[in-house]
């Protein structure tokens, strides 16, 4: 990858990709889209079942998930990966959660079966091992953990609301508070969004609210956890304003804006934030009359930017902030197409001192520019120049777009085994 | 277009010499002055074999010679048209190491008298206190005809066997770690893990087809009634069947049973669910029999993968099996070690 830090920095700090850089073609029907924390792989569910990691570098297949037996069988809700990017979380209709490990891919690491199709499952960051996953018709989401043998999982309530007789539907998606990891919120299909709080004690509801009186399809929240997203089958992608106390006591939600297609009415497929603060939104629309990615900005409201190239319905969204790569993923072909900075060669870079012009232009030398210089005295400079110690160890913490580059960042090895193999297998 | 070797300078068009007048010829660009010369076939040019490195020892192998720059396109045949370039192309040289001159017909000697030196020379080499050249000629010809003899050495490495050298087997083949390991894993998809998988296969279609006649029995009779009355309701009530999810695949009752406690608004029998139209666990049979399938097909292919591991792993030992009898057999008979693989590869 080029070093960003000599790149043109207005292209290069630009804040969304805007060319359609890659096409990923799987020869699946692709169901949903997760990049890597460094966006160096991109891991493919398909709705077959399979799981397939693509290399970014390279655009092609590095491995597929569970193909030494145990891999799904039907189609993929959700894939996570665990933040020292070895493990990877899957849940899938076929009842199956199931834990990979990336050092051994051919088999899973683990896997919990439920009595149900699952939506959504996460891992919890705030303990190893312990995931978060919500199914078809449940109450409550649930939390499953990896930790031992056999995994073990319990509904994600408070003692209340058992008691409790409101309905408030069944819990289809959650988000975890990325400031404090123990602020759990869900969305029912009734509406409504409830906030959990964990902790040694248990687990309590603090806050609940009704945000439509449809069912809630996505939620999603900023990096700094001030704004939370809602998809909701109306047709309406809902923005509040969050704001927590810090003892988790007293949550303000507030609405900021109502994303709507005004014309066709379409539905919102998958919804996405852009880093940090959130400064913008994008979505993919239902339908086959649209083919495009929306991009709001967030603060205003308007719309800034149609990401086009496909000629198919787009289904789910990732995002990654390290290499600034919008993923999606197509509804006919299962293709994944990829948007990016495309950063133009900046030459200058190569040689400092080298300078790109328009057009021609007549060069008037400066006074000193050919003095004879005394040789010494030159070489002493050169020398001086030179003397300035250059850090090439020293690893930086941020990179030029403000992303923690110190969390650990995990290489699938190569299976040089499998690719004897299929030589072998070749010659047969 | 090819590049021209380290050595050739750059094409030159040059005829004659300058001052001289006299024609040249070569990449040195020199008069002819009797030293050994070859003529390209392509630009009719003529080249010295000590300018163009070539031994002249092989003067008589060429068959068809092509300059420098005929190899590299930039003159004859390969600059008018863009396909191939023309390569020097060689006679086949005597077998005798010392003889250069061109194999005769259907031979791989110049002469008679070659070959009968060559096969000389090698049965000397193969002598041995055992054996002397005249009884191993003998042997080789009581081998029968030319195609046995040819067949020696196509059939690979024969098998290590214990017999050989029962301590080199023990140490190098019985106690290796990945065949072990190879083998072991081999042993648990064939022994435990397939018949799991079958039995699991056995349950489900047992319980599925327990499930198929509980639900006839408690429909099929109301259907008969109903059909008679009219068709489009006979459809609508076909498809009437109860989910009959159980997370234990045990049936646990007999049919009858069963269907004598089934009340329609019962959710739950006997941990069955028992909903009309369950979308919870739509399609549970089948998933779980696809799963299966898919375990199945996935024992197979590994068990594929593993015998093919085994039979590389095993041909590695063997050839190394071999190499070290080799070893232990020419330290006793040092230093004739070249002359045992030559036995090695007659025998």
């Amino acid at each position: 990858m080029a070093n960003l830090l000599l790149q043109d920095p207005f292209s290069v700090l630009k804040e969304f990709p805007e060319k359609l850089s890659q096409v990923i073609e799987t020869p699946l029907q692709s169901s949903c889209v997760k990049f890597s924390l460094y966006g160096d792989y991109l891991a493919v569910g398909c709705s077959n079942g399979a799981i397939i990691i693509y290399d970014m570098d390279t655009g092609n297949p590095i491995t597929m998930l569970g193909n030494r037996g145990g891999s799904h069988v039907r189609s993929i809700q959700s894939l996570d990966w665990s933040s020292s990017g070895r493990y990877l979380v899957s849940s899938s209709r076929d009842w199956y959660v199931k834990v990979w490990d990336l050092r051994s891919p051919g088999h899973p690491l683990k896997q919990m079966k439920f009595n149900s199709p699952l939506w959504n499952c996460r891992w919890n960051n705030l303990n190893p091992w312990q995931c978060i996953a919500t199914a078809f018709e449940q109450t409550n989401a649930l939390l499953i953990d990896f930790q031992h043998d056999i995994p073990s999982f319990k509904k994600l309530c408070c003692i209340e609301e058992n008691a409790n007789s409101g309905d408030y539907g069944h819990t289809l998606v959650f988000c975890i508070h990325p400031r404090y990891q123990n602020l759990i919120l869900t969305g029912t299909s009734k509406g409504w969004i409830k906030f959990y709080k964990m902790n040694n004690d248990g687990i309590f509801l603090i806050q609940q609210e009704k945000f439509a009186n449809s069912n809630a399809k996505h939620m999603i929240i900023s990096q700094a956890g001030d704004k939370i997203a809602v998809n909701s089958s109306d047709r309406t992608i809902r923005q509040y304003s969050l704001e927590v106390s810090s003892d988790l006591s007293v949550i303000r939600l507030s609405l900021e804006h109502k994303y709507q297609d005004v014309i066709n009415k379409l539905q919102w497929n998958s919804i996405f934030f852009s880093n940090n603060s959130a400064e913008y939104l994008v979505a993919s629309t239902h339908g086959s009359s649209a083919h495009e990615l929306y991009l709001w900005e967030t603060n205003t409201g308007t719309l800034v930017r149609v990401l086009e190239g496909p000629e198919e319905e787009l289904l789910d969204i990732d995002w990654n902030f390290y290499s600034m790569c919008i993923a999606s993923n197509g509804l006919e072909t299962g293709n994944v197409y990829v948007w990016s900075i495309v950063i133009p060669p900046k030459w200058s870079a190569l040689a400092p001192d080298f300078e790109e012009i328009e057009e021609n232009v007549e060069y008037q030398e400066k006074e000193d520019e050919f003095d004879q210089v005394d040789e010494l005295e030159q070489q002493q400079e050169l020398d001086q120049a030179e003397e300035v110690l250059i850090d090439l160890k020293t690893k930086e913490d941020f990179d030029v777009r403000g992303n923690d580059l110190t969390l650990p960042r995990f290489i699938i090895p190569i299976n040089y085994e499998d690719i004897l193999m299929i030589k072998r297998w070749e010659r047969l | 277009m090819n590049e021209l070797p380290e050595w050739c300078p750059p094409y030159s068009s040059q005829k004659r010499d300058i001052s001289t007048n006299e024609e040249v010829y070569c990449i040195c660009k020199k008069p002819d002055g009797g030293e050994l010369m070859v003529g390209c076939d392509g630009c009719d040019d003529w080249f010295h074999f000590s300018c163009l490195k070539i031994s002249s020892n092989y003067k008589e192998l060429v068959f068809s010679f092509f300059c420098p720059y005929c190899q590299a396109g930039i003159t004859g045949p390969g600059s008018l048209s863009s396909g191939n370039l023309p390569k020097t192309i060689w006679k086949r040289k005597c077998r005798l190491h010392s003889c250069y001159k061109p194999c005769s017909e259907n031979s791989k000697y110049c002469s008679e008298q070659h070959a009968e030196e060559y096969i000389g020379g090698v049965l000397r080499r193969v002598e041995s206190k055992e054996r002397n050249s005249v009884s191993l000629t003998r042997q080789m010809l009581e081998a029968g005809d030319l195609s046995k003899i040819q067949l020696l050495g196509k059939q690979g490495i024969p098998p290590a066997t214990r017999e050989q050298n029962s301590d080199l087997y023990d140490s190098l083949i019985g106690r290796d770690k990945k065949l072990k390991e190879l083998r072991e894993e081999q042993e648990i998809i064939a022994k435990k893990e397939m018949p799991r998988i079958e039995q699991e296969m056995k349950a489900l279609k047992e319980y599925s087809e327990w499930l198929k006649a509980v639900n006839s029995r408690l429909f099929d009779s109301v259907e008969e009634a109903v059909s008679r009355k009219s068709q489009k309701k006979k459809k609508a009530l076909k498809r009437k069947s109860i989910c009959g999810y159980r997370s234990q695949l045990t049936i646990p009752c007999s049919v009858e049973d069963f269907s004598a406690q089934f009340q329609e608004d019962v959710e739950e029998l006997h941990d069955i669910c028992c909903r009309m139209r369950c979308s919870r666990h739509q399609d549970w049979a089948g998933t779980m029999q696809d799963a299966l399938q898919f375990q199945i097909e996935s024992f197979e292919t590994s068990s594929q993968r593993l015998a093919l591991l085994v039979k590389i792993r095993e041909d590695q030992l063997n050839s190394q099996f071999h190499e070290q009898m080799q070893r232990t057999a020419d330290l006793q008979h040092a230093p004739r070690t070249e002359e045992r693989v030559q036995v090695a590869q007659l025998t």
